[in-house]
């Protein structure tokens, strides 16, 4: 099990993306499905029913054998991913090992990872005024470096941005028929982000919301009066958690079933993640709808 | 109980420091990122500033170590009560002890002597109303460095007659005239004033009876500040003439000879890098044992580094060669009286390197109560937070 701290420790999108989704691909027997392609990936010998067009002539003459030549198995599959990078993600628990944004990250590369070994399109797109990125859609392993590096170099803050439904251009045409996946903590200036999800999903998107969340905004956990500051606009709120902590909690719980409930009507999936639990097991419980 | 340093005293104030910053705390609130915000309710001031304060045992611990921390950098010294079985020597010089019969002093009275057994300290020595030795035939061998004596390059050695030592004690203190003599006496260190009593010496047969006789009181252990010079034991006399600043450059190596038999000698350096005057700087007031008219102090008691010295005090004046105040040097060394018995004012002085490793010890485990305490609050107190904390 790969807790919040061992996943905060672990430095590395490469090896974190990696371990999670080879937690999830284990005893699945998921291997690479091999067919017609650009990208070469075997040979195997010929057998009764191959069309000779996939013979590979050139290597009869040198041995006398009739091999197929096979490639990675390219589908029309197209996962992108939209990543929150608002200030607000920077949050973690008191004393909590990781924060949402690194969380997010992690979860982020494993799902790349699972989608580059099935030979799925992957592509990468940000969501927040201070750090836009999009690496468009393509296939193969170089695909899933290249958006691991997009988001080792990013950074969380600023706000989600007053107008995100423009923020990807023409991307509601790029991911007509992919699997969008955003991960985000939902904390929007209106309904912002809950629009591009409509948008995406009226192109025929299958859209999936992630909500990331901490122990402390769930329950609003603090001893004694605190000043809370949010990140992103700066203002200031002196509150007793010990008088008020069921009012918040009661008051985000709406808020947060009022999203779910507005996406539900749309046919997207709202799913919520505690970045204090392990990842692997939260991402498996996800991945095979157990609940 | 008294203090070594007792301007860390001072330090104390510091303990409002954690007091005041828990207060503040506790009406303002701690600064703290929450992206959340906009579904916390907002609390009534005026409940605000009737929070209590939070974490009492967390300030009771920080105040502890703080005032621990502050007792410890005084250096507390502490004080026995006076019991029938504690007994203290002291050393008093004759003089101190005519002064006290004459009521100079309540202090020196307050000595209990009535219940006190006065002995002299090196027995054998000429009785107390014996006038003192002076003027004997004893000698002196001093060894001048001076690169322009006529006759030597560099080194001669003459034998004077001891008057000879007092003047030249007296010039390395010429000096420093304006200085406060000061003269240490057993515990520490055992010294003499040079420039005291006019052309009087000090008969080296005194001096080791004296310092013989030190050696057989466990409680007063000059031994360990005896230094070995040419395989010998040898005496240094502490002298202190004024402030380092103005240590006279003389270069003398001057060596006290028994009169009679010049077999016995104590040696000691006056001026150069031997010069002890660093060493030798007045302990401050102390507790006065005898004061003369104008309320100085004449003799106290003073402690350094955990061990009782007797401080003699009083004003060097070169044109008589004397001191003009405070002439209560004894004549002679081994005419000093130890005075054992029930003294209400005897001192005892604890170990003060124990003491203290023990409250440093002690101030260590609160800091580690402390440390732990706060680390293993509960979730939701985010003052160790760093990545939650807004900078004011």
């Amino acid at each position: 099990m790969i807790d919040a701290a061992t996943l905060a420790a672990i430095d590395d999108l490469e090896l974190a993306g990696r371990m999670l989704a080879t937690g999830y691909l284990f005893g699945r027997h998921l291997g690479r499905r091999h067919g017609p392609g650009y990208e070469f990936a075997q040979y195997r010998a010929w057998q009764p029913g191959d069309p000779s067009r996939t013979v590979d002539w050139r290597l009869y003459a040198r041995s006398q054998r009739l091999n197929v030549r096979e490639s990675e198995l390219e589908t029309d599959q197209r996962l992108w991913l939209i990543l929150d990078t608002s200030g607000s993600m920077s949050f973690a628990s008191p004393g909590g090992a990781i924060n949402k944004f690194s969380y997010a990250k992690a979860l982020a590369a494993a799902l790349a990872y699972l989608a580059q070994q099935q030979g799925d399109e992957l592509g990468l797109v940000t969501l927040g005024e201070q750090s836009v990125v999009r690496i468009p859609a393509n296939v193969g392993r170089s695909q899933w470096y290249r958006v691991l590096a997009a988001m080792r170099d990013l950074i969380c803050q600023g706000s989600l941005g007053t107008d995100t439904t423009e923020l990807p251009a023409n991307f509601s045409d790029q991911a007509a028929s992919s699997l969008v996946i955003v991960l985000s903590d939902f904390y929007q200036n209106n309904q912002e982000l809950q629009q591009l999800l409509v948008q995406l999903k009226s192109a025929q998107c299958d859209v999936r919301a992630l909500c990331l969340e901490t122990h402390a905004e769930r329950t609003l956990d603090y001893n004694g009066v605190v000043q809370l500051v949010d990140p992103e606009t700066g203002i200031q709120r002196l509150t007793d958690p010990a008088q008020s902590a069921a009012q918040y909690v009661a008051a985000r719980e709406a808020y947060l079933q009022a999203v779910s409930d507005d996406l539900a009507t749309h046919d997207i999936a709202f799913e919520r993640f505690s970045v204090d639990e392990p990842l692997d097991k939260r991402l498996r419980q996800y991945l095979t709808g157990a609940p | 109980m008294s203090w070594v340093n007792p301007g860390w005293l001072w330090a104390l104030l510091g303990v409002a420091v954690p007091l005041l910053i828990h207060l503040l705390n506790a009406s303002r609130g701690k600064r703290l990122a929450f992206p959340a915000l906009k579904f916390a309710v907002a609390s009534k001031a005026r409940r605000v500033r009737s929070v209590a304060l939070r974490e009492p045992v967390l300030l009771a611990l920080r105040m502890a170590l703080l005032i621990l921390l502050s007792v410890w950098l005084a250096g507390p010294t502490w004080q026995s009560s006076p019991s029938s079985t504690d007994m203290s020597p002291v050393l008093v010089s004759p003089l101190a002890l005519q002064l006290s019969a004459d009521g100079v002093t309540d202090q020196l009275s307050a000595l209990d002597l009535s219940s006190t057994t006065p002995r002299q300290l090196a027995p054998g020595l000429p009785p107390l109303d014996a006038p003192a030795v002076y003027h004997q035939p004893a000698t002196v061998a001093i060894k001048e460095i001076a690169e322009d004596w006529p006759d030597s390059p560099t080194v001669v050695v003459l034998d004077h007659p001891l008057d000879r030592l007092w003047a030249t004690a007296d010039h390395a203190g010429e000096s420093a005239l304006d200085q406060n003599l000061v003269t240490l006496t057993p515990g520490k260190v055992l010294s003499v004033g040079l420039s005291v009593g006019p052309q009087r010496q000090r008969d080296g047969r005194y001096l080791r009876a004296a310092l013989a006789a030190l050696a057989s009181d466990n409680r007063l252990r000059w031994e360990e500040f005896a230094e070995t010079s040419n395989g010998e034991k040898r005496v240094d006399v502490w002298i202190s003439l004024g402030t380092p600043a103005d240590q006279p450059k003389l270069n003398y190596q001057l060596q006290l000879r028994d009169a009679p038999a010049g077999d016995r000698w104590v040696s000691f350096d006056i001026g150069g890098e031997s010069f002890r005057l660093k060493r030798a700087q007045p302990l401050g007031r102390g507790e006065p044992l005898a004061v003369d008219d104008e309320g100085q102090a004449l003799v106290s008691i003073v402690s350094t580094e955990g061990s009782p010295l007797i401080q003699f005090a009083g004003q060097f004046d070169p044109d008589v060669n004397t001191l003009v105040s405070g002439g209560l040097f004894p004549d002679q060394l081994g005419q000093w009286l130890t005075l054992v018995g029930q003294m209400p004012q005897a001192v005892k002085v604890a170990d003060t390197p124990t003491s203290n490793s023990l409250l440093a010890v002690i101030a260590l485990l609160l800091w580690l109560v402390e440390r732990l305490w706060a680390l293993n609050r509960p979730v939701g107190d985010t003052r160790d937070s760093r990545q939650q904390v807004v900078p004011q």
